[in-house]
């Protein structure tokens, strides 16, 4: 942008017109001609007057500073140039801080787009992208202020911006902002700016859901698909079975109705057969059967009486002469017990108590004796002596003899004949001592015999026992007696045993006598029943054969005569009602169903089964068919189903390859959008930390040019403080110590470099310099004016003020510039003169 | 299809054949529904002669598939099985071999050899021609010599599998009757086979109704959306056919600010046409080498996103860069539309 004519109303002393050229203008005039009035009050034609600016500050504002001396009407009106060729008017009155800004062109008012808050303009920051303080630091040189560009925030950002914009960009933040709204939720991709994570219900989450969305239909189309399959194949096992059951079925009616076909006719052969049967004649028979079986009954009982008769024989005899033996027995015991019979009776309960008491008294009777003796036992004893004697004797004897043979042998036989006479000595003397004894005794002894009498005839009369006068004779009596009634008693147990023996032996003689009346009596019976039989019994054997002849002639009568019977009954059930003319029709009608059958199915049987069998097996078949029917019927159901009611995995693929490639496009997408945006913002950085570089750069591409070459390095660091390293010494140092020429001569590079870094991002702002070579020497002014004019053949604006008016010579020598000459004010009436000097007193 | 399916059987019945085959792939399996397979089915019931069927890899046979559950007709015979099975007819033979699975195994022509009883073998198979130029991709899908068939004792191959038609090496694959999609540009027809005592002869009749093309419009140096209608308009005159698919490929670097609307192209020039895609190729023309100059942020991008593109040793990194430096240099330029994600 640049500044085509500037009107001055009222500006402290100065008013007038002004026409600046586009590139190089220098206003030249003598101190007090009112260049810094005009430097300021081209700046105040681009942003007026702030809300601080207009406040008062001591007395008076930064304003009131600049209100007309004389009193006028205080305002200017600027003419401006945009980078894109449009024209702005300006008009600021100052006095009401009003601007109203139009095109000149169209003569639209244009005053709202710049209205900011509280009647404050945004004109100049509109216009060049800069707020006041950024354009006075950066494109105003006040000679007063000459110094280092100082950093503030919103320069560092106008730096920023300007060193991450290429030419005819957008610029990094207006980048990101389109990259921003291209991922954001309302842009094409919608995800999470950050994390690039999609947002819910956005392009790329909406695209994933469908993805899901047709992957899961697309599994149950294949899971569909694979029950079809099955199910098909389940209906193809189904359809074999039936087609088995239909074949098995065919082939079992088939084998029924051929047996119903043969039943049928042979039923009916059978009959015509039966009714010849019953119609045949049929004998009478001459035995009944219960004579019949009366005559086999008795036979029988006959013959096994016979058997059983000759089975005893053996038996029969054994006990024959075991009876013959027994007989001997008994007729050999049985006199001796009736010659006994008379002791039968005896009662010999006493028999004990008798012979006690008889062997008591003879042994008292004995005692007694020996006592009554005496005498009688002395001679015993003497006897006894002399047996000793005679002992001793013989001893001697002996021993003598012996002593002839054997001398020691007669000695001691002599000694034992001595000893014996002695004994013999001895016992008479104890003998005759004894004597008293026994005679005392005697005396008892008879009286406990007298006694024992007594009892033993008491005995035997209570025992009735036979009188007799000798009691011991009738105690031997009685004693006798008792034994033989035990002799008789024992005999009659012998005979009672043969007898009873007798009697088991004669048991199979019995049974031998009863078997031969029983062959008797049968033998009767079966003579009758032959009689009756109207036969001659006379020989049993010659009447049975007779009998049987007659048996076997009666029985073919009733066998004709059953089957008669029972042909009758055939023929009625195989007729049930019918004729024999239907029954033929019946069969003819088997016949018919089966000829059909086998045309429609074949041969398939030739030999008939069992009814019963194959009426199941039918009915069997018949029932799994139906069965079969259903559950194919049921699948074939399912199958439509599911085909009608799955969607087409083929399509399904379709729309999931273009979901997939839409999201995978969306996420490539956001991907490469989100390194754009990543990259860029890093770019953004390192561009930015190329500021100070670039200035350096910069500076020392044209420091020693406008130095003489005495300083050719120069370093800047990120708060755009300067140094140089002066040719004494390989330190840098600050710029501040250096000259005032120096100083001014780095600054001025410095804003010149900057203003060129802003013309990315701004609208090439105008340089407003106010005697910036006032400190330089000749050569070095020259140098400087080079780089203006550089600049100005750039398109930029440079309003040069300056009290020298060499310079604007010089500058004519560079390039073709414009040169506005300012006069002096005079003294006492300079108001009026200088008022009527500055209207229109511009010299070019 | 329907009516390019009875075109051929109508072919048939006009040339009088003996015995119509069809070498596999008959039907997209996933696509198959029950009037599918009953209208088939009817259909060959009208040819009126022996069809052979064979079973390719997009419609192997399958237990409980849809060959089985399809009720053919009695003059259909389908070699069901994974081995050869022979059909006679006159003095013919015609052998035939299905896709049961995934695959098919090709060894069998390693093995097998036709009788030498006077006959002249056919082989009916689905597979790839190994002498097929730029179709290694199809080379797992039965992959056979033309040499195996001859020594096999087979006069001719009547194959499929391959959608554009060709004769060449005793192998004769009609093709697709119809073309599927722009990647199937080339001639899609019915083989009408004569056997002759001596020679197997091959006519290959166009069935289809529909063709693909794809044609390239240099869009270079062009700078705005209207100037490529243009180009596009001059370039499509002659091409508008009704049965015609075309698929229109804008190429070359085109202004930075000249705005490609597919959409607006695709309406303007859909006219005329059984089908019109545009696909935007084209490339904004930025100065890289000059952009990469820039001591300024887009400098720096550039540089930054071209030594990762230079670096990248993964194409889909590569790709990402690339896209990432379009996308922000659009950006950087004020454009909103940064890339095409439709």
């Amino acid at each position: 942008m640049w500044i085509e004519r500037v009107e001055i109303r009222g500006f402290k002393r100065l008013s007038g017109k002004f026409d600046l050229g586009e590139g190089i203008t220098v206003v030249v005039g003598p101190n007090e001609s009112g260049k810094s009035s005009l430097h300021e009050a081209l700046i105040r034609s681009l942003y007026g007057f702030s809300g601080k600016d207009r406040r008062k500050n001591a007395g008076a504002s930064a304003l009131d500073r600049t209100a007309p001396w004389n009193g006028g009407d205080h305002g200017v009106v600027a003419f401006l140039r945009l980078g894109d060729g449009d024209a702005r008017r300006a008009a600021w009155s100052f006095a009401d801080h009003s601007l109203q800004l139009t095109d000149p062109m169209t003569g639209d008012d244009l005053t709202s787009t710049v209205a900011g808050k509280k009647q404050d303009y945004t004109l100049g920051p509109a216009l060049l992208g800069v707020e006041l303080d950024e354009f006075r630091q950066v494109c105003c040189l006040d000679q007063a202020a000459i110094g280092a560009v100082e950093r503030s925030e919103p320069l560092q950002l106008l730096l920023q911006r300007a060193v991450e914009t290429g030419d005819g960009e957008a610029g990094v933040d207006h980048a990101d902002k389109i990259l921003r709204a291209f991922l954001a939720r309302d842009g094409r991709i919608a995800v999470r700016v950050d994390t690039l994570n999609p947002l819910a219900g956005g392009a790329l989450d909406l695209a994933d859901q469908r993805v899901a969305e047709l992957e899961t239909q697309l599994e149950d189309a294949d899971r569909s698909r694979v029950e079809v399959e099955r199910l098909a194949v389940e209906l193809l096992a189904l359809r074999d079975q039936r087609s088995a059951h239909s074949s098995a079925l065919a082939a079992n009616e088939q084998q029924l109705l051929l047996g119903r076909a043969q039943r049928a006719e042979e039923q009916h052969a059978a009959a015509r057969e039966e009714g010849d049967r019953a119609n045949a004649d049929v004998a009478e028979p001459g035995i009944s059967e219960d004579l019949e079986l009366c005559v086999q009954t008795a036979r029988s009982e006959l013959a096994t009486t016979r058997d059983e008769q000759q089975g005893i024989e053996p038996a029969a005899a054994v006990a024959r002469e075991r009876i013959a033996e027994l007989e001997r027995d008994r007729l050999a015991i049985e006199p001796q017990v009736t010659q006994l019979d008379p002791y039968e009776h005896v009662d010999d309960a006493s028999e004990g108590r008798v012979h006690e008491l008889l062997e008591r008294r003879i042994a008292l009777r004995e005692e007694g004796g020996q006592q009554d003796s005496g005498g009688a036992s002395e001679p015993a004893a003497t006897s006894s002596v002399r047996r000793l004697h005679a002992a001793g004797l013989a001893v001697g004897l002996v021993s003598v003899g012996l002593a002839v043979v054997v001398t020691p042998a007669a000695l001691a036989g002599l000694a034992v004949a001595v000893l014996v006479a002695l004994i013999a000595y001895l016992r008479n003397a104890r003998e005759a001592g004894a004597m008293a004894e026994r005679e005392s005794r005697s005396e008892r002894t008879a009286s406990m015999r007298a006694q024992a009498d007594r009892n033993l005839e008491e005995v035997l009369e209570a025992a009735g026992a036979s009188p007799s006068d000798d009691l011991d004779i009738r105690a031997r009596t009685y004693l006798d007696a008792c034994g033989k009634k035990r002799t008789r008693a024992g005999l009659a147990t012998q005979l009672a045993k043969v007898r009873a023996d007798a009697a088991a032996a004669d048991e199979p003689l019995r049974s031998e006598r009863q078997l031969a009346a029983r062959v008797d009596r049968l033998a009767d019976t079966l003579s009758g029943l032959y009689r009756e039989a109207a036969i001659d019994a006379t020989s049993l054997e010659t009447a049975g054969r007779r009998f049987d002849e007659l048996a076997r002639e009666a029985r073919t009568a009733r066998a004709a005569a059953t089957r008669s019977e029972a042909a009758a009954a055939a023929l009625g059930a195989a007729l049930a009602g019918r004729t024999l003319g239907e029954l033929e029709a019946e069969a003819e009608q088997a016949r018919q169903r089966l000829r059909e059958h086998v045309e429609h199915h074949g041969a398939l049987a030739s030999t008939p089964g069992d009814e019963t069998i194959l009426e199941a097996a039918v009915e069997s078949n018949r029932v799994e068919i139906a069965h079969l029917d259903r559950r194919s019927a049921e699948i074939d159901s399912k199958i439509e189903t599911l085909e009608s009611l799955n969607q087409s995995p083929a399509e399904l693929k379709e729309q999931l390859a273009q979901e997939r490639d839409r999201a995978t496009r969306l996420r490539a997408a956001a991907a490469a959008a989100g390194l754009a945006r990543e990259t860029l913002e890093q770019s953004a950085r390192e561009a930015y930390r190329q500021v100070a570089p670039h200035l350096k750069r910069a500076l020392e591409r044209n420091l020693p040019r406008v130095t003489g070459s005495r300083y050719a390095e120069a370093a800047v660091d990120d708060q755009l403080q300067i140094r140089v390293v002066p040719p004494e010494t390989p330190n840098s140092v600050d710029v501040d110590a250096l000259s005032r020429g120096t100083q001014d001569q780095i600054y001025f590079l410095e804003r010149l470099e900057l203003a060129r870094l802003l013309d990315r991002t701004i609208d090439r702002p105008p340089l407003l310099l106010d005697d910036p070579f006032v400190h330089f020497d000749a050569e070095r002014r020259r140098f400087a004016l080079e780089l203006l004019v550089e600049a100005a053949a750039d398109g930029r604006q440079v309003i040069l003020f300056s009290t020298d008016t060499r310079l604007a010579d010089e500058a004519r020598d560079l390039c073709d510039c414009r040169v506005i000459e300012l006069s002096a004010p005079e003294a006492p009436d300079r108001d009026n003169h200088l008022a009527g000097a500055l209207v229109g007193g511009v010299h070019e | 299809m329907w009516a390019t399916f009875r075109r051929c059987l109508a072919l048939a019945a006009e040339r009088s054949v003996d015995v119509v085959t069809i070498g596999g792939d008959l039907w997209e399996d996933e696509h198959v529904t029950r009037d599918t397979r009953a209208s088939v089915a009817r259909a060959l019931e009208g040819v009126n002669v022996p069809v052979l069927l064979i079973c390719g890899n997009h419609d192997p046979h399958l237990a409980g598939g849809n060959y089985q559950r399809t009720s053919w007709p009695a003059n259909v015979r389908l070699f069901d099985e994974g081995e050869l099975g022979e059909e006679r007819l006159d003095g013919v033979s015609i052998w035939g071999l299905s896709w049961t699975g995934s695959t098919l195994d090709p060894s069998f022509l390693d093995d097998f050899r036709a009788p030498d009883d006077g006959r002249t073998h056919l082989l009916l198979l689905h597979g790839t021609a190994t002498h097929m130029p730029g179709l290694e991709a199809d080379r797992a899908y039965c992959a056979f010599a033309p040499v195996a068939v001859r020594r096999a004792g087979f006069a001719c191959c009547l194959a499929g599998h391959i959608h554009a038609a060709s004769h060449r090496d005793g192998v004769v694959y009609p093709g697709s009757p119809e073309p599927l999609g722009w990647g199937e540009m080339g001639d899609h027809t019915a083989a009408i086979v004569d056997v002759t005592e001596t020679d197997v002869l091959v006519e290959l009749v166009a069935v289809a109704e529909h063709r693909y093309r794809e044609i390239e419009v240099d869009c270079d140096r062009c700078e705005s959306g209207e100037e490529m209608v243009e180009r596009v308009d001059a370039v499509l005159a002659g091409q508008r056919d009704e049965r015609t698919h075309l698929r229109v490929r804008l190429v070359g670097e085109v202004g930075r600010h000249c705005a490609i609307d597919r959409a607006a192209i695709e309406a303007h020039h859909r006219e005329g046409l059984a089908e019109l895609a545009v696909c935007d190729d084209t490339r904004p023309a930025y100065d890289l080498e000059a952009l990469a100059l820039q001591q300024t942020a887009t400098g720096e991008f550039v540089r930054r996103l071209q030594a990762k593109i230079v670096e990248a040793t993964q194409v889909a990194d590569r790709e990402r860069f690339e896209a990432a430096l379009q996308i922000g240099l659009r950006a950087l330029d004020g454009r909103r539309d940064l890339v095409d994600v439709d």
